[in-house]
């Protein structure tokens, strides 16, 4: 059995309830059933809960609504229970909805609404039944068990109806020999207990009429079952005719459904003809009409009655009484569903090869499509909304609206590929919203595999279906703007327009998508869709500059349009969200264009209580510090004056301290708010203000370290990665600790301690990894810093380091790799490029060599055994400390040997290379080494170790990782050209050098537009300025080769 | 009991059928609960209209407690068109089918009258919403007025100039034309509450509040009377809102809703509640009065635009994005030209 058919019955159970609320008379106040009513209908059951929840206090409601909340929240929950796709998810609003009931029924005993509340109970039962039933029909299912369960509960709603029954027979029996002139008095309270009594008999037929659901289809039981069924509504009609009118008609209908089920459609069509002879007023008549024609309407337009004119004439003249708050009635749809149905009947019998010779045969093609027409029209609703023939509604809207009949002729005006169109799309939001709530569905945990199959099953159907209109919806929608004239709406042209910009966003064609958006953006932003399609636009350029990112290509084309999108937007629609929202993203666009000034204007228009604005401040404080840094390390002469950088970094962290604070201020700690802390703490640390990182890193709410070392959730998965984010905190934390211990030496045992917590989080190799990134950001932090804190810093460091060395940890490997890497930081933070090494850099060289020994002497006596991998990054370092310190012989050596067993070492490549450089500042052959590699003095024929600038190239230009390196060589080759032509003395020669300066920047410049980002472009641009002056040429820099890439 | 009442009515419907088979029957529907008056003949005037029943014995009914007549011999379509448009709001229905009748065709002369008026009120009540000409609809009503004055729709043809004259920000006509209600003191009331919305579209709630306090003060009774004086309760309430207090509106408003009968409340209680709550920031509250209107009291267009024009917001609010964007898509596909739906 359909779920549709299910719920139908259901429907049929609920309508008898329902009508029996007329027992409540009219008060002044809130419409409160009449509301609850319409939420359930509309599927709010949130909201009806929610009402319910506000009843309890709300003067508004009189006391006899407030006495029977817990009855309308048991029906609620029976409704919310009915819309759950597992029946795990049913029986949990079930028992809510049972313990409502029963706790509603002990405290009102003898009270009218009692009888409503058993009436619900019986529903669910039947419900519950209905449900089993359903499941026995799945494959794999315990068929029996199932069916028995099944029927227990038709037991128990039995149960129920018979103590009604016998307790409603009694009432009435007390009228026995009742006057209607003489007892007037008592008329009111007679009609009650009468009601009761047929009532309780009509719940009965129904529940008679359930159980034949427990039988197979065609089964002799079956039959039997139904003609019971029949036979008791018939009593029910034939006893109380002429003393509860209403009460007899619904027996009648009832007596249809069960001729209907038994294939006798004829009688069942006889008998409804009878109940629409009843009147339609007042409402109970009037819905009871509705519901008839929704049973006629169904066994009209079977093949065996063939009376679907019928069903489309008279089912479509009730049609026009739906008033407009019945549009999302459930009964109103599913009348509306059986004429368009009928309809759709109409026009097969036309089109059939020999139609018959009456009036349905003989429909010309124009007639049937305004059959279609009318049908598509009709079950649009029933297709969108909530309510149990919302599938079948949805798989005829897609055979009408895809053209299912053979007279839909390619539409020839603009209207018709319009609608066409249309109805399509209907469809697909349709699907989408199922594809939605399937989803939904599929994350719940406790889903056996059957409903899984059953859902994915589901879900992979609606999207193939999507798929397949997608392209018919475009094709009708183009079609329709092909044959727009200038008579048609333009809200309609510009509809499709948006419509088709939505589709093309769905199926990811972003540039298609954007266009359109942008026209209707430009032309008619106030069109229909005009706003939306603006937000399209931007989203698409927004997706379009992901992908550029994505591949490090450039985006700037990408950049330029979303601004202008944004512009637009901020300028057409002036309401606040609107102009928050697109000042906060036009503010994170300049800052990805380094347009900082422009930025932070932007996100001064940005009301102070918006919620994405603490994170825009952020992005631009981070965009700030780093364009500090950037400008920091820029040589004399252009870098800019000290009270420029200082304000640069004020005007940072001043912006990130104020998003941090405005975070706080929401109340909850949020992996943003978290990110945000690590992220100045960062920048802090790099400034030297290590005193100002740590309470931030030990902040008792926010701060990364409190809340990792508290196990709190906000820093687990899926909010963060573990364990990359513990190992950077501890990387942060020991970085504040090391470079605050000249100014407070009791944080050398926090940094120890710290470095234990990391030891026990990771393996070695990842331990090896995080040491390494912490030495290069010292040798950063070192560069960055001024002298006097570079001073402190370092001397906290080697306080640090050499404890860490000569005390308890010597003899493990991963400690004393780490205080390899960090002493040759150190070195190199107090090295300068291109000058002789300080004496301090001297001495932290020797310290590097002295742990590297130290770590060699240790794997020959065999105390540690590190990986062959980590020997040679230890090896490595060794070699570079010799570059660095003059001994480059001994440098080379060792680089040959290492890439005797690794050739494909690509840092040690590079470090040989550099060391060459070195090694030509000297003496200029060596530049020449650089850029070819090999060894002086190596045998002829001899396969060079080291590979030089110009391999390094090659190979790395092969594979995207290594893109950096590339550029990195590329520069580098340049340099080398450059240092040649400056050294040599042969005119004709230091021309060439030069001119191939210029000709490897050159191709650099054209091939890739970025140039390896801004540093290098940068460097690039010195050094042509340089090769230039050289050349005796105007020192233009890059400029000669063409203009600058574009900004917006 | 429902029982007794269809029983009365089947019993009624017998009696008259027997009795008036020679004659054509008039039916006055009244405003409210009460039931149909069937009668021999209505006459109409343009302050009472005059009820003949089967005992050729007169009675007076004043024109503000009718809803609608039918006269007897009148078309089906334009019964219908009484039926659809003041039960259903189905305006767009009824025009298409009132234009294609015959004028010249349609007896009695009364339902001339009655036609020219429902084509007047269907154009109009599109117009207000977006759809249609107002142009179009101004005209028909001043054709209406200028040739039927005694009507029994006369007044209510007034005010529908008024609203389409508040509509393009016209308020000394709108005035004007309202003021005309005055005219008929059972419709003062409704005259000074329809200026006391008009002064509190131009931000004069103190002005407002005036008319709406004069309203209040009238002395007429009946379901029509007291219907206005609720209104001008809400009104109160609306300027209560545009004075910033916004919490003491709701409980205004919510002491008319406690109070009125259930056919005494409606779209625009409703709306100005969901206003009130709105800017007393309690977007859910607010949600639930414009789904009142939404789901119950959808049979003015203008008064569902504003109701669907305000959820698409605050479903949003509430964290229902879908829900905004589906009372958007039904708002641009009623109502895609009201000023709700290009907010």
């Amino acid at each position: 059995m359909s779920n549709a058919c299910a719920r139908r019955i259901a429907i049929g159970l609920s309508a008898l309830i329902a009508a029996g609320l007329f027992h409540s008379s009219a008060t002044a106040g809130e419409p409160a059933t009449e509301f609850l009513s319409a939420l359930r209908q509309a599927g709010y059951h949130d909201m009806a809960l929610d009402y319910l929840e506000g009843a309890k206090t709300s003067k508004a409601f009189d006391a006899e609504f407030k006495q029977n909340l817990p009855y309308e929240l048991g029906v609620t929950l029976i409704d919310m229970a009915q819309a759950q796709r597992t029946e795990r998810a049913r029986d949990q609003y079930f028992d809510r909805a049972i313990a409502q009931f029963d706790g509603f029924i002990k405290n009102n005993a003898g009270k009218p609404k009692v009888n409503d509340a058993r009436n619900r109970l019986t529903e669910l039962n039947v419900l519950r039944a209905l449900s089993r039933i359903e499941r026995s029909a799945a494959p794999g299912a315990d068929k029996s068990k199932l069916l028995d369960e099944a029927k227990g509960f038709f037991d128990e709603a039995e149960k129920i109806i018979e103590s009604q029954k016998t307790e409603a027979d009694a009432a009435f029996a007390k009228f026995k020999g009742w006057d209607e002139k003489k007892d007037k008095d008592k008329e009111a309270e007679r009609n009650s207990a009468l009601f009761d009594v047929v009532w309780s008999r009509l719940q009965q037929s129904q529940v008679e009429y359930m159980r034949a659901k427990l039988h197979a289809a065609g089964s002799n039981e079956l039959s039997v079952q139904l003609k019971k069924a029949a036979a008791a509504f018939n009593k029910v009609y034939t006893d109380y005719q002429k003393l509860y009118y209403y009460g007899s008609l619904k027996a009648r209908l009832g007596e249809g459904r069960c001729y209907q089920d038994l294939g006798d459609l004829k009688q069942a069509a006889t008998l409804y003809d009878e109940c629409l002879g009843g009147p339609a007023d007042p409402d109970i008549f009037r819905d009871l009409k509705t519901k008839t024609f929704v049973y006629a309407c169904e066994v009209w337009i079977d093949p065996t009655v063939d009376k679907a004119q019928s069903a489309a004439e008279r089912g479509g003249e009730w049609l026009i009484q739906a008033r407009p708050n019945e549009a999302r009635n459930h009964d109103w749809l599913a009348l509306r569903y059986f004429v368009a149905r009928a309809k759709e009947e109409i026009v097969k019998k036309a089109s059939a090869p020999n139609p018959p010779k009456d009036e349905a045969g003989t429909l010309n093609p124009a007639a049937r499509r305004a059959h279609i027409d009318d049908a598509i029209r009709l079950v649009r609703p029933v297709a969108a909304h909530p309510n149990p023939y919302r599938t079948p509604a949805q798989e005829l809207l897609d055979r009408l609206g895809s053209g299912g009949s053979d007279d839909r002729d390619e539409p020839k005006s603009f209207a018709e590929a319009k609608t066409r169109g249309d109805d399509l799309f209907g469809s697909i939001r349709s699907k989408m919203f199922l594809i939605d709530k399937i989803k939904e569905d599929l994350t719940n945990p406790n889903n056996t595999p059957e409903e899984v199959k059953r859902m994915k099953e589901d879900l992979a159907s609606a999207e193939k279906a999507i798929e397949t209109m997608q392209p018919q919806v475009i094709a009708y929608y183009r079609l329709a703007l092909s044959l727009a004239r200038p008579s048609d709406k333009l809200d309609d042209i510009n509809t499709v327009r948006f419509n088709l910009c939505l589709i093309y966003y769905q199926q990811d064609k972003y540039y298609e998508a954007a266009v359109i958006g942008e026209f209707l953006l430009q032309r008619y932003p106030r069109s229909p869709g005009g706003r939306n399609a603006s937000k399209i636009a931007l989203a698409s350029w927004s997706k379009l500059n992901g992908e550029r990112i994505a591949k490090k290509e450039d985006n700037k084309f990408e950049l330029a349009r979303m601004a202008g999108v944004a512009q637009g937007i901020l300028t057409t629609w002036t309401d606040k969200e609107t102009a928050n929202d697109t000042n906060v993203l036009l503010a994170n666009i300049y800052i990805e264009q380094g347009q900082y000034a422009k930025a932070k204007e932007h996100l001064d228009k940005v009301s102070p209580d918006f919620p994405k604005l603490p994170a825009a401040k952020m992005s631009l404080g981070q965009a700030l510090s780093r364009e500090y840094f950037t400008k920091k390390r820029l040589p004399e002469g252009e870098r800019p004056d000290e009270a420029e950088l200082t304000k640069l970094m004020e005007d940072a962290q001043a912006l990130m301290e104020d998003g941090i604070r405005s975070m706080d201020e929401m109340g909850m700690v949020t992996p943003h708010l978290v990110n945000a802390a690590y992220s100045l703490a960062q920048i802090y640390i790099d400034d030297a203000k290590n005193a100002k990182a740590i309470p931030l890193i030990e902040h008792a709410r926010y701060g990364p370290l409190t809340l990792l070392k508290a196990k709190n959730p906000v820093v687990q998965p899926p909010n963060f990665k573990d364990p990359d984010f513990a190992i950077a905190t501890y990387n942060l934390a020991l970085r504040a600790y090391i470079g605050a211990i000249g100014e407070d030496p009791e944080l050398l045992a926090k940094a120890e301690q710290t470095i234990a917590s990391l030891e026990k989080l990771v393996d070695s190799e990842t331990l090896l990894f995080s040491y390494t990134r912490m030495a290069q950001e010292l040798k950063k932090q070192l560069a960055d810093a001024p002298e006097a804190q570079k001073q402190s810093i370092a001397s906290g460091y080697v306080k640090f380091l050499v404890k860490m060395r000569d005390g308890g940890n010597s003899d493990k490997y991963d400690t004393l790799a780490y205080i390899l890497k960090s002493f040759e930081g150190l070195a190199e933070g107090f090295s300068e490029e291109g000058k002789p090494l300080s004496p301090q850099a001297k001495s932290f060289y020797a310290e590097a060599v002295k742990t590297g020994e130290t770590i060699l002497s240790l794997v020959d006596k065999k105390k540690i055994s590190p990986s062959e991998n980590a020997m040679l990054a230890v090896r490595a370092v060794l070699a570079r400390c010799a570059s660095r310190t003059g001994e480059f012989e001994t440098a080379l050596d060792m680089y040959e040997a290492i890439l005797e067993e690794k050739p494909y070492l690509l840092s040690v490549q590079v470090d040989a290379a550099m060391a060459y450089q070195e090694m030509g500042r000297t003496d200029s052959k060596y530049y020449k080494y650089a850029l070819g590699g090999g060894r002086p003095g190596a045998r002829v024929g001899e396969k060079a170790k080291i590979w030089g600038w110009t391999q390094i190239s090659k190979v790395t230009l092969k594979n995207a990782k290594f893109i950096d390196t590339f550029h990195e060589a590329r520069y580098q080759m340049a340099v080398c050209y450059f240092e040649l032509g400056r050294a040599t003395e042969n005119e004709r020669s230091r021309k060439i050098y030069l001119t191939n300066t210029k000709k490897a920047t050159l191709a650099i410049f054209t091939q890739f537009p970025t140039m390896g980002g801004t540093e290098l472009r940068a460097k690039y641009d010195r050094l042509i300025k340089a090769a230039q002056k050289e050349l005796g040429e105007s020192p233009v820099g890059l400029t000669e080769f063409g203009p600058a890439p574009a900004d917006s | 009991m429902r029982i007794h009442l269809y029983r009365l009515i089947c019993c009624a419907m017998v009696v008259l059928a027997g009795v008036g088979s020679t004659w054509a029957i008039d039916e006055v529907v009244p405003v409210g609960d009460a039931k149909v008056t069937l009668a021999k003949k209505v006459t109409v005037g343009r302050d009472t209209i005059t009820i003949l029943d089967g005992r050729n014995q007169e009675s007076r009914m004043p024109v503000a407690d009718v809803l609608y007549v039918k006269f007897g011999g009148e078309p089906l379509e334009l019964s219908e068109a009484k039926e659809q448009t003041r039960r259903n709001g189905k305006y767009e229905e009824v025009l298409a089918s009132l234009t294609k009748l015959d004028r010249s065709q349609v007896t009695p002369s009364e339902a001339v009258a009655d036609l020219a008026f429902y084509i007047a009120l269907c154009r109009t009540k599109l117009a207000l919403v977006g759809k249609g000409d107002s142009s179009a609809a101004g005209k028909a009503l001043i054709a209406f007025t200028r040739d039927y004055p005694q009507h029994y729709t006369f007044y209510e043809a007034n005010e529908l100039l008024g609203d389409l004259y508040r509509m393009h920000k016209q308020y000394a006509k709108a005035v004007k034309y309202y003021g005309e209600l005055a005219n008929n003191k059972e419709m003062a009331a409704r005259a000074n509450v329809l200026i006391g919305w008009t002064h509190l579209e131009q931000n004069q709630p103190d002005e407002a509040v005036k008319a709406f306090d004069a309203a209040l003060a009238d002395r007429a009774m009946g379901p029509s009377a007291e219907a206005q004086q609720r209104l001008a309760a809400v009104g109160k309430a609306a300027c209560t809102v545009a004075k910033g207090q916004a919490a003491d509106a709701v409980k205004q408003i919510e002491e008319v809703i406690e109070k009125s009968p259930p056919e005494g409340l409606d779209a625009r209680m409703y709306n100005v509640l969901g206003d009130a709550q709105a800017k007393n920031n309690d977007a859910k509250a607010a949600v639930m009065a414009y789904l009142h209107v939404d789901l119950m009291y959808a049979q003015d267009p203008a008064e569902h635009a504003e109701a669907l024009g305000n959820l698409k917001q605050l479903w949003k609010q509430i964290g229902q994005p879908e829900r905004g964007e589906e009372a958007n898509r039904r708002l641009q596909k009623l109502y895609p030209t009201s000023q709700w739906a290009t907010r």
